[in-house]
């Protein structure tokens, strides 16, 4: 169906109608085409909450973008939907905000508005958005793992925990068969139509808090999880996120890769036993002012207790992490003087 | 076992260590290769937008290396990874003691060649732990200028040295795109993997059409008019499509 104001569709057929209109003239990146956008995602917004009744939403500015200025999170852009404001303020925000991210010639083909979705919060005050993992062989989908992720007020990706087994992280077995069952059917619908029948599988999907799946998100690539899910066939538990410190001192490269070096070094051995990985950005510290260090890292939980002997809760991971590794480099930051 | 039982087996064991070598091996034999080129082409996926904020540094990003590990076991020329610059010693020294502890479940070794400026230097590394730093802290002037196909035409130029013995490579990048294929796919000794669909618009819609209801709910909007012969029925039609 194509809505009566020429822009909007929600069906498959005028989806492929659309796509096979698309031409580069009327995506070019001036302000009449920015205006037009920016009227056509405040309709859809608008129709979201009041005809469908969804009471939030969410836009997804690039149906195509992995993320990043994508994502028009409620949390950081209120006002685009506060609907007590006109119609034209919350048009001119999203001109505006357009016009500051998207550095593009083109704009995006197509944006998307979805209902937003209030995932289940697991313990540890962590929303239930999980990464589901495989690959498609033969248009048959072989899972490899399942994470759970979390993000930040923008929706950018920060920390994941990656287990062997449901229970490491606490998850009931039965959702992790349906996400896994949920993707196999997946896999199996597409393949003919998207001509997908082999390669890595990957997507993202929120766990509602009455057990519903929201399947949200097709990443299909490599990614950030491929690293933790070698390491859970030794059977263990993981916990991911990179940290970032600001180097204050004017240090040469040599200088930062040493310190990044020693800092890895110590993070690697016992009690932490980290593992340290994407170290190439060793050689990159001077790309960004100020400086930077930006280390990734993976440790079992298990190698981690507070005061008490018990294992640090989730919401505190990302914290301790970046508190040590900022420690540590103070200490090497110290052999500069 | 057959694919039903052993999908079945992957949904109650993904993590499974026998379960994944298998899957590697099934991976092998589906692609009909014998050794797996893999690598972290990021930069390709990453746009101008994301390039100023928070992928300042994309050439120091790559994650392929354990990726790399479990995938070779599954191949009879292991794996070969193409990488922009030597990783951080330390990164080494933590992933030899993650391989031996695969080669010792195993009961062989797993074979993984990683290329910088054509050189094995995990191999060094596993010689000379002094000489592989000595070789990180002079690689800021030995590597070369970084752009954002560098992998591909690293693979390009080297092909016969990164296949060596191998019958066919199965090549594996961050993600596999239209780019890939039209680089690569008329060399005889490279197999690819399908280019995926990213559009999520895309994705949400066919399943939709299909009945299948784990989704959200959403509207696709278009940055340019589309041809609306089907406006007037639709704003009559509208609500009867919802309930």
């Amino acid at each position: 169906m194509i809505f009566i104001d020429g822009t909007i569709i929600d069906d498959y057929d005028a989806y492929l109608h659309a796509m096979s209109r698309l031409s580069t003239t009327d995506t070019a990146h001036h302000p009449e085409n920015v205006q037009r956008f920016a009227r056509s995602i405040v309709t859809a917004i608008d129709r979201m909450h009041n005809e469908y009744s969804h009471e939030k939403v969410f836009l997804k500015l690039d149906a195509n973008g992995a993320g990043g200025w994508s994502c028009v999170s409620p949390t950081e852009n209120p006002l685009l939907y506060d609907w007590s404001q006109t119609f034209d303020r919350r048009v001119d925000y999203l001109i505006s905000y357009i016009e500051k991210n998207v550095l593009e010639d083109h704009l995006p083909s197509h944006a998307i508005v979805e209902e937003f979705i209030h995932a289940d919060i697991r313990p540890g005050n962590i929303a239930a958005d999980y990464t589901v993992c495989g690959f498609v062989l033969n248009a048959k989908f072989y899972p490899t793992s399942i994470n759970l992720c979390a993000t930040d007020s923008r929706g950018q990706y920060i920390e994941q925990w990656t287990a062997a087994t449901p229970e490491q992280i606490g998850d009931d077995p039965q959702i992790w068969q349906r996400m896994f069952s949920t993707y196999a059917k997946m896999v199996e619908i597409e393949a003919e139509p998207f001509s997908y029948r082999n390669g890595i599988y990957a997507g993202d999907l929120f766990v509602t808090s009455d057990y519903q799946l929201k399947q949200r998100d097709w990443n299909i690539r490599r990614g950030g999880r491929s690293t933790p899910e070698t390491l859970i066939m030794l059977n263990e538990p993981n916990y991911e996120t990179k940290v970032n410190v600001t180097i204050d001192k004017n240090l040469s490269s040599e200088n930062l890769f040493e310190i990044y070096t020693n800092v890895c070094d110590r993070l690697s051995r016992p009690p932490y036993s980290m593992y340290p990985f994407s170290t190439s950005f060793c050689y990159f510290s001077k790309l960004a002012e100020p400086n930077f260090l930006r280390i990734n890292i993976l440790i079992n939980p298990e190698n981690f207790r507070d005061d008490n002997g018990q294992i640090l809760a989730k919401e505190k991971h990302r914290r301790t992490y970046q508190e040590i590794l900022q420690d540590y480099v103070v200490d090497e930051l110290k052999k500069y003087g | 076992m057959s694919d039903e039982d052993f999908q079945a087996f992957g949904f109650q064991n993904a993590s499974s260590f026998d379960y994944r070598i298998e899957l590697a091996h099934r991976i092998s034999r589906n692609f009909g290769a014998d050794h797996l080129i893999i690598f972290d082409d990021v930069a390709l996926t990453v746009s101008k937008s994301e390039r100023a904020t928070s992928f300042v540094a994309v050439q120091g990003c790559d994650r392929s290396l354990l990726p790399a590990l479990w995938l070779a076991a599954g191949f009879q020329h292991g794996a070969t990874i193409l990488l922009y610059t030597p990783p951080n010693p330390i990164e080494l020294r933590e992933y030899l003691r993650v391989k031996h502890s695969f080669e010792q479940r195993l009961k062989r070794s797993i074979r993984v060649r990683m290329l910088w400026n054509c050189i094995d230097v995990l191999q060094i590394y596993e010689n000379d732990v002094d000489q592989y730093i000595d070789l990180c802290r002079e690689s800021p002037k030995t590597r070369k200028e970084f752009y954002d196909e560098f992998h591909i035409d690293q693979l390009k130029e080297n092909l016969q040295l990164i296949c060596a013995d191998a019958q066919r490579s199965f090549v594996f990048p961050f993600e596999t795109m239209h780019l890939h294929h039209r680089a690569l796919s008329h060399y005889p000794q490279i197999v690819l993997a399908d280019v995926p669909t990213v559009d999520k618009a895309k994705h949400n819609l066919l399943l939709r059409q299909h009945h299948f209801t784990d989704l959200p709910n959403l509207l696709v909007t278009f940055s340019y008019l589309l041809f609306s012969f089907e406006a007037s029925r639709s704003s009559c039609h509208f609500l009867d499509d919802i309930y």
